[in-house]
This record gives C-alpha cells, structure tokens and sequence, in this order.
C-alpha cells in the first residue's frame, strides 16, 4: 500500500510539514537579514495614551553582529532627562538566557539585571524588552499557517511559540515574501487572548555588504486590552559602522 | 545666600568653560539639575539641633566623547538655608582619558573620579575608594570624587586598571546641629601615613583593579595601598602616659579636641554578582590590614585600628507582572570578621546586621517607583533602620521624591554606638527636581 501511494503521489515525500515550512521561512528571512556587521541608529518612541496624550521618549542605539551568536548591542536614552545617559547593554544569545548591564550614570554602578524581566514595559511604552530584544530562532518554535495577501503584498503567515518563559503564549507573524520582514505581528497573552498587534511601516530598502535588505523605520504597537499605543520610529539609521567589540564590554561603561 | 551664589558660580564657571571647549562638536552631551531638598526630623528637644533643613541642591554634567578622548566635568553644589556647615561643592567627574589604537585597548586617564565598585545595595565593602559626604544615607552615602590617575589595559578577557591617587581627599562628617552627626564638632583630619607630617594631605596611594565577565557571572578583583577612610578612629593623639592610679587605662588625653585619624591600610578584595534565571547572586569583600597603628585617645579609651576582613551577601529576585511593572526583593547581610563584638561595633553601624527591601516599578509613563527597606542588626539587639521612597517624574523635567527614614536603637552603655547615634532621628524628607 505504501509503495502504491509513493508511487502515485510522489509529492508526499517532499511534502513539508508545517513546523518545517515555518522554520524554513525563518531561516531564509534570517540569511538574508545577517551580515549587516553592525548598526548605528538613533530613534524616537511616542507613548500615546488612552485619551490621544503624546509623551515622547529618545535614545540611540549601537549593535554590533556576533558570529554564530545572537548580537551585542547598547541602548542609550536621552529622553526624559532624569534618565538621560542611562546605558543598557545586552549580549544575546542563541539559546542561553541574554546577558544584560544596566549603567546608571548618577552612581556610576554597572548593574547586571536578569534578563527574566523581559515582559517588563519598555520605558513605560507598550513595547515590553521582549519586544524590542533579541528575536534569535532558535528561542520559539515556527509554525507556517498559511499564504495571504495584505494591499497585495504576497505574505506568509507563521505561528511563533516561545520555547522559554515569556509574557506571550504565541504571536503570528504576517511575513511579507517581497521585503523578508513583517507587516504586523499580533500577541496574544498567557491566556491566549489578543493582547497587542504591531504594524510595520516607512520600509525603506538598504544597500548592504552587497545585499539589498528592506528595513521597517516605523513600528506602531497597540494595546488591545488598554487602547494605549506607542511608536518606535528610527529617525537615522546606518550600517556597517566600526565599532570594537570591546565597546559592548559591561566593563567599558565606565 | 553669599555661599551659594559662590558654590553655584564656580560650578556654572568651569561648566561654562567646558561647554565652550566642547560645544561644537556632536559627541557632546551635557546634563543637569537642581533640586530644592527638604527634611523634618522628630523634635529631639535639643535646641542646638537643626531638625528642619531645607538646601539647594545643584549638578552639572557635561561629557565629550570623540574618536580617543574622552572629557567629563560633574560635580554637585549643597547650600543649605539655615546650617552652613551642610554646604558642600564637590567634582564627582572631572577628568580627561586618551585611548590609544583603533582598539582602545589602552588608555591614560586623570582627573577626580567617582569609583563604584559594588554589587549590594545596602552594604557596600568593596567600595573602598572614595570619601563619603556623612550627611546623607548611611547605607548609601554620597561619594566624593578622588583625584587619580592611572592607565588601563585589556588584560586576559577583563578590564586591569593601576591607578594613582596623590591626594587625601577628606571625608565630610556632619557638625554638632546636624541630626545626622555625632552631636559633636569634629576638627581637621589626621593622615596616619607613616611619614611624621599628620597634616599632609598630600602622599602616594596606589591600587589595581580587574575585572571580567565569565558568562552569567562577574567578577572584580581589587588590592590598594591608600588611606582609608571608612573606619577613622575620633579622639585625640595627644596623649600622656600616667600611673594606673590616677588613669585605669594608664593614658591621659591632653586636649578635648576630636579629629578623625585615618589610617594607611593595604585593601585586598572582591565583587562578584552572578545570574541564575531570575535570580541574582551578590557578594562582596574586604580586607583590611592597616599599615600604621597610632594609638589614639578616644571616648572609650585607647584605641588602635584594628586588621580586619569584611564580606556582604545578597540575593535580588525579580518578578514582571503581567502589567508589565516590576517588583524586585533584596535580601543582604554584612560580617565583619577578625575583631571582637565590642570593637565591631565600634568600628561599624552595619557589623553583622542584614537587609530586606522591596522595590516596585511601575514602569508607567512618570516613572513611579516605590522603595521599602529595613536593616535589623543580627548580633546587638534593638537596632533597626528602616527605609521608605517614593519617586514619580510630573513631566519630562520635574520629579518629585519623597520618604521617611526610621532609626530605632536605643543606647545599650553609657556611650552610644554605631546606629544608636542615631536612634530616635526619624526624618521624613522631599525633594523637588528639575532636569536640564
């Protein structure tokens, strides 16, 4: 009987499963996003509330790629000012807990925080740490759903489930096929519940080392459950900056 | 208002001068604040007491950062309202480094510096360079910056740093109004360096510092060579020699003056913090084997310091809500070792005592946070400090903190000891800030 099937419908050996797809959606979106070397960028988070009232927040970011490990990278704020010069570096890794040192200027103390803290709220915005963290694969199990199309954009949908302790109990991410990064992913909380969606906007495309990469300079991120929103705009961006790697040492902060 | 046009202006000055150096140039970044500070105490019906205070407090800090050099200016400015002896105009950072290569893996630096070399929140025995300003929190006093140079290299995976620091520079101990004082006047300090001139402020002090990253843990290694000013003795070396009969202890004081003696130590010690999920292992450690053993007259007598080792432990745990606000427990301990009770607690408020405090962060848009704490004393009985703050920003510029601060330790003999100093200056505090 097996060998009748095989014989005709041969597909059935090449068919993928699912979590197959998923992760090689993954894989591929991943290849094409590395090999940027390294990031320079400063950026601008507006936190608006549940009644229209804007706060903004600033800070400027470095990251510098790591080969066959998650990247390393520093996050310093500017704004408001009684945080202005407070430095967070975060080493992360593939499939280890990250490495984090907050540098608090007014004492001049290098902290090592945990890096469980990862739900916490981003500066009081609705990003949570996790959000904006490392998004290494090897951290969730992919699931590919299915094929879509968003303003006519082709799109792959994929289910991503934390394989650790996370604030999330899944997000679906809507990939788009052309730029081979998303459009919008939705979170959905510990009891599976729709909790924030984040849209992808101001795609600009980068000529790097050779490769053109599609790089989001907007995201909008909306609380379902408290009507709150913030987004995270990059207003510079470079790439391929030198840096030292010796510049993401915690012992460098000083 | 004449002192604190003055501390303000000299700050304002070398702040102006530095901006006008640097301000050109995009890796410039400048920072400031000023906050009008308040305390109340409980009446201590002692009429020389100040048990209001009320200050201004100013900072500036100005930094440039180019390709190699490196340039910081930040200091702070007290004046207070009522009690001059509270004023203060200290540099915290004031210095220039150079590294050299595309590396950086060497640079030279000097200039007044404010090290931090803890991983504790409430004991700090690693923390052993600077001088402290005593008129603020006990287990987190102000630093003073210390003047240094020195050079640091990358060595074996860690950061190694050889400092020098010609300059003794004098811990601030509160006058006889301040509640947080000993209720005395103290005099000039007493370098104890072993050279004869007890007044010069000036003398070679040297250490070493390395630290490394060893994946969920760090560690930090450090020896110096410096005066040490955590542990002074306060009494007199003026001192006579008498017959048993008239004396007990066979010594006499020849003044009633009380100067603090600080004493020339070699420091060797520890931090070391280490990661376990959610779980962050602290620890820290001293030891002290002082180089000079003048013997000094003081309230209890005769007394030479003492070689002695010290080491804090903590745990802070940390717990996200599904809010997204933080809540993170600390508990701490601190021993000192290789002394007797009695000289322990004469030398320490925090002998063998520990901590539990809780911080909650709301992580909201005004930044609110909340800090609890209570430091109970585990080897004398009935000495307790406990430990309340409350901060929330009201804009991008304006925050606000405010507290209460609780010291319960009852005098056990006729001379107070350590915490019980303090015993009964229970004082609520506010402080309005406004950034710049």
């Amino acid at each position: 009987m097996k060998y009748f099937l095989l014989l005709f419908f041969p597909f059935i050996l090449f068919a993928q499963t699912p979590l197959e797809k998923g992760l090689e959606i993954v894989q591929k979106v991943r290849l094409l996003n590395k090999g940027y070397g390294s990031e320079k960028s400063s950026m601008k988070m507006i936190l608006i509330d549940a009644y229209g009232v804007k706060t903004e927040r600033e800070m400027e970011g470095k990251v510098f790629e790591v080969k066959n490990d998650g990247d390393k990278s520093i996050s310093l704020f500017l704004n408001p000012l009684d945080v202005k010069g407070v430095k967070m570096i975060t080493w992360s890794h593939k499939e280890d807990d990250d490495d984090q040192w907050l540098y608090l200027p007014s004492l001049k103390r290098v902290k090592r925080i945990s890096s469980s803290g990862q739900s916490a709220s981003f500066m009081g915005s609705e990003f949570s740490f996790e959000d904006l963290g490392s998004q290494e694969l090897e951290k969730f199990v992919h699931k590919w759903l299915r094929d879509e199309k968003i303003l006519g954009e082709d799109i792959w949908v994929i289910e991503r489930t934390p394989k650790r302790k996370s604030s999330y109990s899944k997000e679906i991410i809507f990939m788009s096929q052309n730029k081979m990064n998303p459009l919008k992913i939705e979170y959905y909380d510990r009891k599976e519940q729709l909790l924030k969606i984040a849209e992808f906007f101001d795609y600009k495309l980068f000529k790097i080392n050779g490769k053109d990469v599609w790089k989001a300079n907007k995201i909008v991120m909306k609380n379902i459950q408290t009507k709150k929103e913030s987004q995270f705009i990059w207003n510079t961006r470079d790439f391929n900056v030198k840096f030292s790697e010796s510049e993401f040492d915690s012992t460098s902060l000083l | 208002m004449l002192n604190l046009a003055k501390a303000n202006s000299i700050l304002l000055l070398c702040y102006s001068i530095f901006s006008t150096s640097f301000a050109h140039s995009e890796s410039w970044s400048q920072r400031g604040e000023v906050i009008l500070e308040s305390r109340r105490f409980k009446d201590d019906h002692v009429e020389i007491s100040n048990d209001y205070a009320l200050s201004f407090f100013s900072r500036v800090d100005s930094s440039y950062q180019g390709d190699n050099v490196k340039a910081s200016l930040r200091g702070y400015a007290r004046v207070d309202q009522t009690n001059t002896s509270r004023n203060i105009i200290s540099f915290e950072d004031t210095f220039i480094s150079y590294a050299f290569g595309e590396e950086k893996k060497f640079n030279l630096f000097s200039g007044w510096q404010i090290f931090n070399w803890t991983a504790t929140e409430a004991f700090h025995p690693a923390d052993v360079v600077n001088s402290r300003n005593f008129d603020s929190d006990l287990e987190n006093l102000e630093k003073i910056g210390e003047f240094s140079a020195g050079m640091q290299t990358k060595f074996k995976g860690g950061e190694l740093t050889f400092y020098f620091f010609p300059h003794y520079e004098r811990p601030r101990l509160p006058g006889s109004e301040n509640r947080l004082g000993l209720g005395i006047n103290i005099e000039r300090p007493v370098w104890v360096d072993g050279h004869g001139n007890d007044g010069n402020r000036w003398g070679a002090q040297y250490g070493a510092h390395y630290s490394k990253n060893l994946g969920d843990g760090d560690l930090a290694l450090f020896l110096l060579s410096h005066m040490d000013r955590t542990y002074p003795l306060i009494g007199t070396d003026r001192i006579s020699y008498v017959s048993t009969l008239v004396a007990p202890s066979g010594v006499v004081p020849l003044e009633v003056a009380f100067r603090p003696y600080y004493f020339k130590t070699a420091d060797f010690g520890f931090t070391y913090q280490h990661v376990l999920g959610s779980l962050i292992i602290k620890g820290e450690s001293v030891f002290k084997d002082y180089l000079e053993h003048k013997p000094i007259y003081t309230l209890r007598g005769l007394r030479t310091p003492d070689d002695h080792g010290e080491l804090a432990l903590g745990l802070e745990y940390d717990i996200t809500t599904d809010g997204g606000s933080n809540l993170q427990f600390f508990l701490e301990a601190q021993s000192l070792f290789a002394a007797t009770k009695i000289q322990r607690s004469e030398m320490n408020a925090f002998q063998r005592d520990g901590m539990m405090g809780l911080r909650y962060a709301l992580n909201d848009v005004m930044g609110t946070e909340f800090f609890i704490s209570l430091i109970a004393d585990l080897e004398r009985p009935h000495e307790y400090l406990g430990n309340f703050v409350f901060m929330r920003r009201l804009s991008d510029f304006w925050k606000v903190k405010g507290g209460f601060r609780y010291f319960d330790a009852p005098k056990k003999e006729t001379i107070a000891t350590g915490l019980e100093n303090l015993n009964q200056d229970h004082y609520a505090f506010f402080n309005l800030m406004r950034y710049f």
